[in-house]
């Protein structure tokens, strides 16, 4: 742990490695993928710690260079954290292990909290203001994200102030929270599906003079209201889980397939 | 309708601003829903921007960018549908089709970049071993601009294309409806394949009933008129008390086990 003598580094500089975690994917790439960012933001404290020891500098650019993927949100968690144990010169193996060890669970968490839970209920809720017309929805939009912004300065001091005190409680809870997160996530996928996507078929079937049969409001409908919806995410998920196919060849597919649906009047 | 040269110039500043908050910055700028607003302010109709930008958004909810995959672009195909639905009068969803295919053209791009960016990485080890902390940042930031610079061309040439095609579109639509139904369907159940790959992602088997929850949910809301608008925020309360009680659960269920070993489950 980093006692007071051996503290270098100042509030400013945590502030600043928080701001410089902002271009962490800056040189992103399918070799290390955000290495170049992780490096980049760290160095002005890195600098700062070696001073003149040219060989501990090269070192530390050289282990941190090393592949990591994790979630830009958070990423100021993780980079507190190891430049706190940088400072008060910890083991370089023990710096790098936590490193590997942690930047896949916070990885987790940050899409499972991000991407797959604030995202789709944001921007469920603003697309549909924005598609009246209303200015509001990019507005509240843009504010919820200015606030995740804004956290990552409070993750980054986070991750400096409790140091490797941190690493036992993320191991811990990283799984359970990002199973927690996800639940949310389900459930609202599923009332998206409900609330914002149908198909509307247009068939109608001529039985004779005195009755048709509208297919949409007189047999999907009366099976259940956006069973057609639901139908086809299942069909597109079996593709993608249970064959493989590839996401490009699925947005091909249905989109050939709703011009040619609509060239026959069904759609 | 044509756009004059400030358009075209200020569509182009922020097609550079986006490209970089893709992956940098407050990363939410370049959303189709914030894109969408701005550039239909830039061209002149806001509103068309708003209602574009939303129909889009609704869209790519999961086609997002996670664990390094790249999908269709959803700069270009914003900014491109906004500039069609603008350019001649299309509706939101077939201008949205329309889009499609240069989405999957920005997707390219994308790898093209990430590509060339990894023999990179062979330099910035010797930068490394050398204490060159001057080279990486540059390296860094260069690879950004690039990035940025490559979106600023491609929007500013679809932009001048896209205007010039104006004419064209609205002849299309005019003569040949299904043509336009056919992208408006198509804009709207590219949705579902949204939905799919995030579901792909996220249900683990335990997961299918919350999910059709959810659905249940929100059907039965939206049939209610008053409550329509507001189904989706419901829904997520009560996802919400299913995630806390399932989270305190989970934690009581550690404890009791001792932190030693967690589960091998799928799904995240």
């Amino acid at each position: 742990m980093a006692s007071n003598e051996n503290k270098i580094l100042t509030k400013k500089d945590i502030n600043k490695l928080a701001f410089n975690s902002v271009f962490l994917q800056a040189g992103f790439n399918y070799e290390r993928m955000q290495s170049c960012g992780f490096l980049a933001a760290q160095l002005p404290a890195l600098k700062k710690i070696y001073k003149d020891d040219k060989e501990g500098l090269s070192a530390a650019m050289t282990d941190n260079l090393e592949f990591i993927n994790t979630h830009p949100n958070l990423v100021g968690f993780l980079m507190g954290l190891l430049i706190s144990m940088e400072e008060s010169h910890e083991d370089r193996g023990i710096i790098k292990g936590l490193k590997v060890a942690l930047f896949a669970p916070l990885a987790g968490i940050g899409d499972a909290i991000f991407w797959f839970t604030l995202l789709p209920i944001v921007a469920g809720i603003c697309s549909s203001m924005a598609m009246e017309g209303s200015a509001l929805g990019p507005i509240i939009f843009f504010l919820v994200y200015l606030a995740i912004f804004i956290m990552r300065w409070f993750w980054t001091h986070l991750g400096y102030n409790l140091g490797v005190k941190a690493v036992a409680k993320i191991t811990d809870l990283s799984e359970v929270l990002a199973k927690a997160a996800t639940v949310l996530g389900c459930t609202v996928i599923g009332g998206l599906i409900a609330s914002y996507v149908s198909i509307n078929v247009q068939t109608e079937i001529v039985v004779n003079e005195a009755k048709t049969v509208a297919l949409q409001a007189d047999f999907f409908d009366m099976i259940f209201p956006n069973i057609l919806s639901i139908g086809y995410v299942f069909l597109m998920y079996y593709f993608l889980k249970k064959k493989k196919v590839s996401p490009v060849v699925l947005i091909l597919a249905t989109f050939v397939l709703s011009i040619v649906l609509s060239f026959f009047g069904i759609l | 309708m044509e756009f004059n040269a400030i358009q075209i110039l200020l569509v182009g500043v922020w097609a550079f601003i986006v490209g970089i908050d893709q992956f940098n910055l407050l990363e939410s700028l370049w959303q189709p829903i914030v894109t969408g607003a701005v550039v239909g302010a830039i061209l002149g109709d806001l509103r068309m921007g708003l209602i574009v930008g939303g129909t889009y958004q609704l869209m790519t909810i999961g086609n997002m960018p996670v664990g390094g995959a790249q999908p269709p672009n959803a700069i270009i195909g914003g900014i491109m549908a906004t500039v069609f639905a603008i350019s001649s009068g299309l509706e939101a969803t077939a201008a949205v089709g329309l889009a499609i295919p240069f989405a999957l053209f920005g997707q390219y791009m994308i790898t093209l970049v990430f590509t060339v960016m990894s023999p990179m990485m062979s330099k910035a080890d010797k930068m490394a071993e050398a204490g060159d902390t001057k080279g990486i940042v540059r390296m860094n930031y260069l690879a950004m601009g690039a990035l940025g610079l490559l979106f600023a061309l491609v929007c500013i040439g679809g932009l001048m294309g896209g205007s010039a095609l104006g004419t064209t579109l609205q002849g299309i639509a005019d003569k040949y409806g299904w043509i336009m139904d056919g992208l408006g369907a198509a804009g709207g159940m590219m949705r579902f394949v949204g939905f799919a790959i995030l579901l792909r992602i996220m249900l683990s088997n335990e997961l299918w009933g919350i999910y059709f929850a959810g659905f249940t949910l929100a059907t039965l809301i939206g049939y209610i008129p008053e409550l329509s608008g507001s189904a989706l925020l419901l829904v997520a309360f009560v996802g919400i008390a299913i995630a806390l009680n399932d989270f305190q659960t989970r934690v009581a269920m550690k404890q009791n086990a001792g932190s030693a070993n967690g589960g091998d489950e799928d799904g995240i």
